[in-house]
């Protein structure tokens, strides 16, 4: 089986004014993330586990060092550039899920989409597809008012997976169900992740979660270590 | 997406939309409500200034009277009149140009005609007629009470020859005696005698689409023709024969003439009562009137809406000492309750309509980008899926103008209950325009009130004073007018109520979008990510 490196981070340092002072949230972080890898991302509140995230997934530039996302480097890249990046290549899973309220089940993995130019007919096919996929075909034109905890995860993760992203970054997506449906979600992602061959990072508090990774890091005071 | 979004974030969030539909359509159906009501008391308004002025008319002219031109004038001799018992009984009538009234000749007219932006011209010779009638003492009563000292005061008592025998003589001191004065019109050398007055008008019939012709109504009989020229033929407005209690078998005594009356009209729209009292050709008004040629009024029908202005200036131009008055300058001199309600619309009712909108317009506004702060976690989401920030500024300012047109449309049904409700009331509104020279007149002299067919106004024919209000002048002393508002909301009042509700919904779109469009995803996120 050949890897190839999705992601390049190489000095990655990331500060910022709160409250008055400098905050270092990374310190010179090297990082190399190979296609369809699964790693667990674990570290103590304030130790820089969100800033990471955001950098990988484009949100945020680092304030030195470089990142490449596919070969993009992303710290040189515009805005407008960053957002199609985040549209095509990958895909946000959140703790507390962020549908759109006002949405159905089908309509919240439909926005996804509508980000990339899909026709309105494909959407929706592709979007029931994979809702069938996650297993919610009997609550298509659910409110997610109208669904659990563990349902509206299933949604953000179909959201997410719509597009065929090449990589997934979940933010303690279990971090609000119980620990069935814990289980039940992490089965459903890493299921989709190796199915589809996409590259999977879970930020977590749990370490039940981490330990399904097959590879774990822990961020403390911006600075990033492997764990054996 | 774009339609499915707008339409799951209106239905499902509908407290954000019914709170910026209502506050919107308050601020609108106030704005619609009063333009309405506006646009009724403006149509009030021309209907007043139509019925005064002639529906078509744009441009009225009138010529100032020369200084030194005094008040109507009744010169009795001793001689003149009855006299029985004392009494000299005196009739008199005058018809002549009202005062302060000019004519203008043919060549002028002519050259009126000729002004750039004058489409037609009508002609009217305005005129007074006034008849003096009274009791006075005799002349030898009158010297009587002149030699005799009266009342009280000294002087020596002496029988005039001829005086009435029965003059009783009163001692009234030990050494003085007083001679009481006798006849007259109470018997003790008093008199009484009272002034009517009305309005005559000789007119043409060739051209009746301007002037005040124009918007009177034949109620009975038939109008004057160019068969009448030269006769003592009248037509009498209907109000005016009403109070005088005179009919189409009637005649009416002008200058001492008898004249048939022949027709009977009232106001096309509106207003109480017409131009003038009475109509008779303008040839048969100038011999009587001796008045050799001319006319004293011009009324100009511009050559477009547009040109009356443009008009105006050239005729000022032209006839520097005339008095041109447009209908915007008529307008100015109603006053009554409908000025007081066109003068309330355009102030307070303008002021009001105004900062209600601002308030209605900044609530909409903080409420849209409130709404965009709670929805900051979905915009940021929105972000990080791929959307372009256009394109969720264009989804939040969709929503707000959604919202303004909803408030339109709600702010339009409120304003259209509200004209029903107040065209239901039917409001009358009372227009006056002021006494001119001469004005009212009908007052009398020691004794009873006489008849007043102009309702007031005005001062008396004996040098008084009255306004100097040359419009009003031109056109009667003083006249009041009944006109029952009808608010009415066209299609140019729902456009501006539409229009106003989507800049509204822009503006509060505008203000919401700009503030997603400053979101960052990361920030956004910072909560959960």
């Amino acid at each position: 089986m050949t890897t190839s490196s999705l992601y390049k981070l190489t000095g990655v340092s990331k500060s910022f004014r709160q409250g008055g002072k400098e905050v270092h949230a990374l310190r010179g972080v090297d990082l190399t993330v190979n296609s369809g890898e699964h790693i667990a991302v674990q570290g103590p509140t304030g130790g820089g586990k969100s800033t990471l995230l955001q950098i990988l997934g484009a949100l945020d530039v680092p304030t030195s060092g470089e990142v490449e996302l596919n070969g993009n480097p992303v710290s040189k890249m515009s805005s407008s550039d960053l957002t199609k990046l985040r549209g095509s290549l990958i895909g946000f899973i959140f703790q507390n899920y962020n549908l759109i309220p006002t949405m159905t089940a089908q309509e919240n993995v439909e926005v996804a989409l509508a980000a990339t130019g899909v026709n309105a007919t494909e959407r929706r096919a592709q979007a029931i597809e994979t809702l069938t996929k996650v297993g919610l075909a009997d609550r298509l034109q659910h409110l997610p008012a109208e669904l659990s905890g563990g349902q509206q995860q299933r949604v953000a993760i179909a959201r997410a997976l719509v597009k065929n992203p090449a990589v997934l970054l979940a933010d303690e997506p279990t971090g609000n169900l119980d620990e069935q449906t814990r289980d039940e979600i992490m089965d459903l992602l890493e299921a989709q992740a190796a199915e589809n061959k996409i590259t999977l990072i879970v930020v977590t508090h749990d370490s039940a979660v981490a330990k399904r990774a097959g590879r774990r890091l822990n961020i403390k005071d911006g600075v990033v270590r492997e764990v054996n | 997406m774009f339609f499915t979004y707008l339409r799951r974030e209106l239905l499902n969030r509908r407290r954000q939309t019914v709170i910026v539909s209502i506050g919107l359509a308050i601020g609108i159906a106030l704005v619609t409500t009063v333009s309405a009501i506006s646009g009724g008391v403006k149509d009030s308004q021309a209907q007043v200034l139509d019925s005064l002025y002639g529906i078509g008319t744009d441009i009225s002219i009138t010529q100032r009277a020369a200084p030194g031109d005094g008040p109507p004038r009744f010169d009795i001799g001793s001689g003149d009149g009855q006299q029985a018992g004392g009494v000299q009984t005196i009739s008199r009538t005058r018809l002549r140009t009202e005062r302060g009234a000019s004519t203008f000749d043919d060549a002028t007219i002519e050259k009126i005609s000729s002004t750039q932006g004058v489409a037609a011209v009508a002609t009217a010779l305005k005129l007074t007629n006034t008849t003096f009638e009274g009791e006075l003492p005799t002349f030898m009563q009158r010297r009587q009470g002149n030699d005799g000292g009266q009342f009280g005061q000294g002087g020596d008592s002496q029988q005039i020859p001829g005086a009435p025998s029965q003059a009783p003589v009163v001692t009234a001191a030990p050494t003085t005696t007083v001679v009481v004065p006798t006849g007259g019109a109470d018997g003790k050398g008093g008199s009484a005698f009272s002034i009517v007055e009305f309005s005559v008008l000789g007119i043409t019939s060739d051209l009746v689409e301007v002037g005040p012709m124009a918007s009177v109504a034949l109620k009975s009989g038939r109008m004057l023709t160019t068969a009448d020229v030269g006769k003592y033929n009248a037509v009498l407005d209907a109000t005016y024969a009403t109070t005088e209690s005179l009919t189409l078998k009637s005649s009416v005594t002008i200058a001492g003439k008898k004249f048939a009356v022949v027709g009977l009209v009232g106001p096309s729209a509106g207003a109480a009562e017409t131009a003038a009292n009475v109509y008779i050709p303008i040839d048969v008004a100038r011999t009587l009137a001796g008045v050799d040629s001319g006319v004293t009024n011009v009324y100009v029908k511009a050559s477009g809406g547009d040109n009356v202005s443009a008009a105006s200036t050239a005729l000022t131009s032209l006839l520097p000492d005339a008095t041109i008055s447009t209908s915007a300058d008529l307008a100015k001199t109603v006053s009554g309750s409908l000025s007081t309600a066109s003068d309330l619309l355009s102030s307070f009712g303008k002021w009001l309509s105004i900062i209600v909108l601002i308030v209605a317009f900044a609530l909409a506004m903080l409420f849209t980008m409130s709404g965009v702060t709670r929805r900051t976690r979905e915009f940021g989401t929105l972000k990080a899926l791929g959307w372009k920030s256009n394109k969720i500024v264009r989804q939040v300012m969709a929503e707000s103008v959604v919202q303004g047109v909803l408030g339109g449309i709600i702010g339009a049904v409120i304003a259209f209950g509200a004209v029903i409700a107040v065209n239901a009331f039917a409001p009358t509104l009372k227009a006056a325009t002021g006494g001119g020279f001469g004005g009212g007149g009908g007052g009398r002299f020691g004794g009873e009130g006489g008849p007043n067919p102009f309702g007031g106004g005005g001062g008396s024919p004996f040098g008084g004073g009255g306004g100097t209000n040359p419009i009003a002048a031109q056109l009667r002393g003083s006249s009041t007018f009944d006109v029952v508002l009808h608010a009415a909301i066209t299609p140019s009042i729902l456009a501006l109520a539409i229009g106003l509700a989507v800049i509204g919904g822009v503006l509060a779109g505008a203000a919401g979008g700009m503030r997603a469009a400053r979101l960052q995803p990361a920030e956004s996120l910072r909560s959960v990510a």
